[in-house]
């Protein structure tokens, strides 16, 4: 779609950027991303019982 | 009708830690791999603290009340000479107030929208459609969504980055790496300890057997992972949080809220939504706040690991939802009068 509204009898002088990730499946699923990605926190938390680990030591 | 108040709660709660988990697995691993080039130093690479610097510590979260209780201007004022940590949401705030940290901490792997703590050259690209900096709420000039703006904290993190030390997780996605180094930050590389590094399927052994760094947990948010840095890192015996509200303010309508329309989205029920919020009484002022399920879930994570320290911790956020009996709460002007 994004290259057929691009078509033209001429060339543009600076390259068109398409950002693959605005590109989604669907509005829905892209919003479901970005429901979860508010809601999910910024960072995973699984581990309960050390503040820190440097390998097997 | 308490009961199934606490339920709807409780399990939006109790869903966070796979939602997490599911959203940022892949780009936990990824992000290490693509960044590992970048990485020269570690927080093991650290010069030791010297003077004041290694007696105390403040730790600048991202929460209303640094705007609301003017909190950087007073330190500032103060005179305070102890070490200062801000994340990455508060990093052109703190400068704007006239104080360098020492250092700022980045975690969050969004490849769009951190950026924008350090000024972003695709502002416009990644801003398209996403009204989170909208529903921000630390720093009301950033609701404003300005390019020109934007264009200004490109220059302001560029003038002053080579003074603050980033504290950057392996985490971080490649344009927040680019403007870091663009910025000429000295940069100390970690990981997030994500999971039991014990278990055949811990990505925390994946990312360390991609880049050996140290790791360090988070709870969740870079707010956590910061004074877990000044704790088991740094090692300050005495260490203050400000802006670790971990919730909103009474007259900050629902809607307004970081998690409001997601929330209706998950649940898929309007009439569940006013479940999702709890009210708390901050104990030095009787002030009431409430926070949603993702604040809620980050507050009791906090005072989980804390329970494993034995830090000399104070929150002198002067609100918000962060105390037990554990953590206590002093004001920011007792805590500054003590670190003098």
């Amino acid at each position: 779609m994004d290259e057929q509204i691009l078509k033209g009898n001429f060339k543009v002088k600076n390259p068109i950027k398409i950002d693959q990730e605005q590109k989604p499946s669907s509005f829905q699923e892209e919003y479901k991303k970005r429901a979860l990605a508010s809601i999910g926190g910024s960072m995973v938390y699984m581990e309960r019982t050390n503040l820190t680990w440097d390998g097997d030591k | 009708m308490a009961a199934p108040q606490i339920a709807q709660f409780d399990r939006v709660v109790d869903e966070i830690a796979q939602i997490g988990l599911n959203l940022h697995k892949n780009a936990l691993v990824d992000h290490a791999r693509s960044n590992v080039t970048d990485v020269k130093k570690s927080i093991r690479d650290l010069p030791p603290l010297k003077g004041k610097k290694a007696r105390s510590g403040i730790v600048v979260s991202a929460g209303p009340s640094v705007h609301r209780r003017n909190s950087l201007k007073r330190i500032l004022e103060s005179g305070y000479s102890g070490t200062i940590i801000v994340v990455d949401g508060s990093y052109i705030r703190s400068i704007n107030a006239g104080i360098i940290p020492d250092f700022v901490m980045t975690l969050d792997p969004h490849p769009k929208r951190i950026v924008r703590w350090f000024g972003d050259h695709d502002f416009e690209i990644n801003s398209a459609n996403d009204d989170y900096f909208a529903r921000q709420d630390l720093d009301i000039e950033f609701r404003k969504n300005s390019i020109e703006q934007n264009k200004q904290n490109i220059v302001l993190v560029n003038k002053f980055g080579p003074q603050t030390k980033a504290v950057v997780a392996s985490s971080a996605p490649r344009n927040v790496v680019g403007r870091l180094k663009e910025s000429g930050m000295d940069m100390y590389w970690w990981n997030p300890l994500v999971d039991d590094p014990n278990t055949p399927e811990s990505i925390t052994r994946e990312m360390y057997k991609i880049n050996r760094l140290p790791c360090l947990n988070t709870g969740g948010t870079v707010g956590t992972a910061a004074w877990v840095f000044a704790h088991s890192i740094l090692k300050l015996p005495e260490i203050a949080l400000v802006g670790m509200d971990l919730g909103y303010y009474w007259d900050l309508p629902k809607e307004k809220t970081q998690t409001f329309y997601e929330l209706q989205h998950h649940l898929k029920d309007e009439n569940l939504l006013e479940e999702c919020f709890k009210d708390f009484e901050f104990p030095l002022t009787k002030e009431k706040f409430y926070t949603d399920p993702t604040y809620f879930w980050y507050r009791k994570n906090f005072l989980e690991l804390f329970a494993l320290s034995k830090s000399r911790t104070f929150n002198c956020t002067e609100g918000g939802t962060l105390f037990d009996e554990k953590l206590p709460c002093v004001t920011l002007d007792d805590f500054l009068k003590r670190n003098a």
